[in-house]
């Protein structure tokens, strides 16, 4: 009985955040890089979303190290998650490896920067 | 990203703020007399050319540069300022100090001459010591924080020498020699150093420039000291070395531009690439035609152009830091280029390239200039008032 019960309330949230995560995805589009006008997703960001609410994990790079917009973005990012339902605490980590290449970027991304 | 500042690792907007309003402001000023008295340019110690060079430089270069180094330091550190606070007296005293300089030299009193030049050295002494401190705190090193840190003591000894070479005019001991150094440590030291050495991180972040490395910058930074030492013990190569590292300089920016990802140059990087192609154009002149040429063309179009076209990027950028960026994630907040009001800024780029072009040939050239000041200012304004 108690196995069936902790059994229903995994998939109850296993479903929540396969709900939650392209939602996720479409509030993370709304964090813009104010010089470029691309959001961080289209510019190939975003390495990882990892949703378990009341979480949410978010694993990032930037187009170049030592930019401190990182504090920027990072509570940019935590707000934005804040937002979707049953989402109260967003971790932002931030690597350099792999290191953000162009390749990265969306189609739509390059089109914008003028290239297509 | 692309992006310069972030709030916690910042001086209140009101510093660097300060420091480019009181630049501008002596651009303006600096311009607008050698408009109205052009017959300055043909003695080199002219009053009005040494208060107009003072204000262009020492005022609009240097104040923009320090304003601008709050933001960058930490930036391309990776740490925060150490010693905010002082900040403040670095900006009171170099913005008492400069305008009260260039009074001394329009009237010929050389009390206020020794005693704004003084204002202005504390400032910078305070200034520099500030970032000394921040320097001490950084974990990692690359050749744009060597830049900087070579543009630090540019600061100081440019200044030193000039109150060295004031005090001995009336003392005695006066040697012509030092007024050279004097020059060519500010020019070269502090400005071709720091456009180019900052240029080569601001550039790349404004392009999305991708894959360049920094062993040109390196190489180019120890062509230009060496130039430098060179020129100071009268030697010929030293002249050969700074040109080298000119030229090292002109093939890094290609670099840059080449391996960018955002393919159109907006009107802050058009302006950076005008003033490095007056760069050029003064190191010709410098060798075909002699130094007036050569100083108008860098000072009006190499330094004009270039900080008035980095201004257009970092203005708009700490005021959003500032009023912006606590809002992203939340609702829609305006991009840069939107806090730029881009048609004064090209109006100005235009009045001011071409100003700097014909200002060694007719007084028209000079006017040019000065109105272009104006757009700028106004350009610059309405980005504060977003």
């Amino acid at each position: 009985m108690k196995s069936a019960s902790a059994g229903t309330q995994m998939t109850e949230v296993q479903l929540s955040a396969e709900t939650l995560e392209p939602l996720a995805w479409e509030a993370l589009q709304q964090v813009y890089d104010p010089e470029l006008g691309l959001d961080v997703v289209n510019l190939g960001l975003i390495y990882q979303v990892r949703l378990e609410p009341p979480q949410a994990f978010v694993q990032m790079t930037l187009t170049t190290r030592g930019c401190p917009l990182h504090d920027s973005i990072q509570g940019a990012i935590e707000r934005a998650l804040r937002q979707l339902p049953g989402i109260r605490e967003v971790r932002v980590e931030l690597v350099w490896d792999p290191p953000w290449n162009p390749a990265r970027m969306s189609a739509e991304a390059r089109r914008m920067l003028g290239w297509g | 990203m692309t992006a310069l500042a972030t709030p916690n690792k910042l001086v209140p907007l009101a510093v660097p703020l300060g420091f480019i309003a009181v630049g501008a402001l002596e651009l303006i000023a600096g311009a607008f007399l050698l408009a109205f008295y052009p017959h300055a340019l043909q003695a080199y110690r002219h009053p009005v050319l040494l208060a107009a060079a003072h204000l262009l430089l020492l005022g609009f270069g240097v104040g923009v540069l320090m304003g601008a180094m709050h933001q960058l330091v930490p930036v391309i550190l990776e740490v925060p300022l150490a010693r905010p606070a002082w900040s403040y007296l670095a900006l009171v005293l170099w913005a008492l100090g400069t305008p009260l300089q260039a009074i001394g030299f329009l009237q010929a009193q050389s009390s206020w001459v020794a005693l704004g030049g003084g204002l202005s050295l504390l400032g910078i002494l305070v200034f520099a010591l500030h970032m000394l401190f921040t320097y001490r705190q950084a974990d990692r090193w690359n050749p744009v924080a060597t830049a900087l840190a070579w543009v630090t003591g540019y600061l100081v000894l440019t200044p030193m020498l000039g109150m060295l070479q004031a005090l001995t005019l009336r003392y005695g001991f006066y040697d012509p020699n030092r007024l050279a150094w004097h020059v060519v440590a500010g020019l070269v030291g502090i400005f071709v150093l720091s456009i180019l050495g900052v240029g080569h991180k601001l550039v790349g972040m404004f392009t999305l420039s991708h894959g360049v490395g920094e062993k040109v910058l390196g190489l180019e930074l120890w062509a230009l000291n060496l130039g430098l030492l060179g020129l100071a013990f009268g030697h010929w190569a030293g002249f050969v070395l700074l040109a080298a590292g000119i030229g090292l300089a002109i093939y890094d920016t290609y670099t840059i531009f080449r391996h960018r990802n955002k393919r159109v140059f907006d009107v802050g990087v058009r302006h950076f690439m005008a003033g490095v192609a007056f760069l050029l154009l003064s190191l010709v002149a410098l060798v075909l035609s002699g130094g007036e040429l050569a100083g108008l063309w860098f000072g009006l179009g190499f330094v004009g152009l270039v900080v008035s076209g980095m201004l257009y990027k970092i203005l708009p950028f700490l005021v959003w830091t500032h009023r912006y960026a606590p809002q992203v994630g939340r609702g829609k907040v305006p991009l840069l280029k939107e806090m730029l009001n881009e048609r004064a800024a090209n109006l100005a780029g235009v009045l001011l390239g071409l100003g700097a072009l014909l200002a060694p040939f007719t007084p028209l050239g000079l006017w040019a200039f000065a109105l272009g000041t104006l757009p700028f200012g106004y350009a610059l304004w309405e980005v504060t008032r977003q």
